[in-house]
């Protein structure tokens, strides 16, 4: 009797620990990093770069009532379209879950390469030209626009930022011509 | 009479080394000719160097009206800088692509006047303060690699310091205690905190630029007085001169480079290259993210500290050190030929291991694991 009562509270215990175990997926991470062949961390779709589970802001232990309020509401965002605003998620993590809902995040866990198309083209956080699937693809933050595939980056500017390249290309030209010039004049001087 | 004699061979020494009397215009910029030859070209390097040092000027300038120098705010502060201020992004990207090019033309301009004998007699002081410009702007690069206080910053700061303190190990009796003292002074506190960030940023904005601008003052006012080196063993006997032919082609390599560095800035972020985790301000608490490294042009003593013994790369930094300042004396009889290809041999490897560095030490640690 004493044996089956002990082992009642450790499954209690354990189920209570599981009910506040943050359900991470660092295979999207593993994935990303080793497609990319670069340094990704939690802070892709996290608060905190060190993932949810911790006292440091951004993490599960430091979550007040109404993030505890909130991060519940996220967790039963099962199906897409469902706007959780889950606290120890950033901005990229939420969507993801809007988009897909938590069933297909945790079916692809298997599969991460999916992850980009299934984000589709159109969505692009920080406004880089650089869609958040590709990003996650290229292990760079999807809400940074200074993170990026270098030569994706300059492709992209090239095309935002033509007028100001097009003017320093005229002052350079137009400058080359006039040393030319200045050249010429000088040597028919001397 | 032996003190006189000393006294009379440094005053020869340094009036033939800065010679007062060739003080003119007409010495100085009428008569001033540059040498035409198949290394021409490297003359070009100096000029580049001060493009580089000027745009560093200018846009540190601006960057200064908007950096905040505390623990707290520096990184929100660049993180301000890049994502709020008009233009910002440009300015920043601007200052650190300078610095990046402005040590790769110094390195150019180093070799290039090693390998053609420009530091011959009599101008030994301005290769000395040439040495002394390289290792000031690497003393910029180092501090202001601190100050944005992200993690790949702080994190290497500390790995920095930290080998200063190492040298300690290997020098006798109260001498070791030494390293340990200069590492302190420069940290200023017993771990990088705010102290260092101060220190970092007085050194970066006041203490190496002054230094610098009065050096290369020297260095420039050297150049100006000797003229341009020969640089080859058979001159061609053509030149052309300094004023107005010389500068107005230095002005259109500046204006074509700065067309170059200007795109480049305003196209592709400086800190693309970098993964994101080592971007991120630094966290006392978490976990240092993997990769954290130097800036590219200390790779070439930093992947050699990783593979191999400390007191071995010590020592032969310190050996280089010497042989840098003391070139002009060792390499005295030394012919052009061979300077080309010790500056060969000294370039494969800079830029072999900059390039590389890291397939070598991952092929080498996956042979050893």
């Amino acid at each position: 009797m004493k044996k089956a009562s002990c082992a009642f509270i450790l499954f209690l215990l354990l189920a209570m620990t599981s009910s506040n175990n943050a359900n991470a997926f660092p295979e999207y991470q593993a994935w990303s990093q080793k497609h990319s062949k670069r340094t990704v961390n939690c802070a892709m779709c996290h608060a905190h770069g060190d993932g949810p589970e911790g006292s440091k802001p951004g993490q599960m232990d430091t979550l007040d009532a109404d993030a505890q309020k909130r991060l519940e509401v996220a967790r039963g965002a099962e199906k897409p379209g469902v706007h959780a605003d889950n606290p120890i998620l950033n901005e990229f993590g939420n969507y993801i879950v809007f988009k897909l809902g938590l069933e297909q995040v945790y079916k692809m866990r298997d599969d991460p390469s999916q992850l980009k198309q299934a984000l589709g083209e159109e969505s692009d956080h920080d406004g880089d030209g650089i869609s958040d699937g590709e990003e996650f693809e290229d292990g760079t933050h999807p809400l940074n626009n200074q993170s990026g595939a270098p030569w994706k980056l300059f492709i992209q500017n090239l095309q935002k930022k033509w007028v100001m390249v097009a003017i320093i290309l005229f002052i350079a030209i137009t400058s080359l011509f006039g040393f030319k010039h200045l050249l010429r004049y000088s040597s028919k001087v001397d | 009479m032996v003190k006189s004699n000393f006294f009379k061979q440094c005053l020869e020494f340094v009036s033939e080394r800065i010679p007062v009397e060739k003080i003119s215009y007409e010495a100085m910029v009428q008569k001033k000719s540059v040498p035409h030859h198949k290394m021409s070209w490297a003359y070009y390097l100096g000029g580049l160097t001060l493009l580089f040092l000027s745009i560093q000027f200018i846009t540190g300038i601006l960057l200064l009206f908007y950096y905040q120098a505390t623990v707290s705010d520096a990184h929100s502060s660049v993180e301000h800088i890049t994502q709020y201020v008009g233009g910002g992004d440009l300015i920043r990207n601007l200052h650190a692509w300078s610095s990046s090019l402005m040590i790769l033309c110094l390195i150019l301009h180093m070799m290039t006047t090693f390998a053609m004998k420009a530091f011959q007699r009599p101008r030994e002081l301005t290769w000395i303060t040439g040495v002394v410009l390289l290792l000031l702007t690497f003393a910029l690069g180092f501090s202001g690699y601190l100050l944005p206080w992200h993690q790949i910053g702080v994190n290497a700061t500390k790995v920095g310091l930290q080998s200063i303190e190492l040298i300690g190990a290997y020098l006798p009796g109260e001498l070791a205690l030494l390293p340990t003292k200069i590492k302190e002074i420069i940290q200023g506190d017993s771990m990088v905190e705010q102290a260092t960030l101060s220190r970092f940023f007085a050194l970066h904005v006041v203490v190496c630029p002054i230094l610098l601008l009065g050096i290369l003052g020297f260095h420039l006012f050297s150049i100006q007085l000797h003229g341009m080196s020969e640089g080859v063993d058979h001159p061609t006997g053509k030149s052309e001169k300094f004023f107005p032919t010389f500068i107005l082609k230095d002005l259109r390599v500046w204006s074509v480079v700065f067309c170059a560095a200007f795109i480049t800035a305003l196209c592709i972020p400086f800190d693309s290259f970098s993964p994101f985790p080592l971007l991120a301000p630094y966290d006392a608490l978490g976990s240092t993210p993997p990769g954290i490294k130097p800036e590219w042009y200390f790779f070439f003593i930093y992947y050699p500290l990783e593979l191999l013994p400390f007191w071995l790369i010590a020592l032969l930094q310190n050996l280089l050190l010497a042989i840098l300042f003391l070139a002009p004396w060792i390499f005295k009889n030394t012919s052009r030929k061979a300077l080309f290809l010790i500056t060969l041999v000294a370039a494969i490897y800079f830029f072999g291991i900059t390039i590389f560095g890291q397939d070598l030490y991952n092929l080498i640690m996956g042979v050893h694991s």
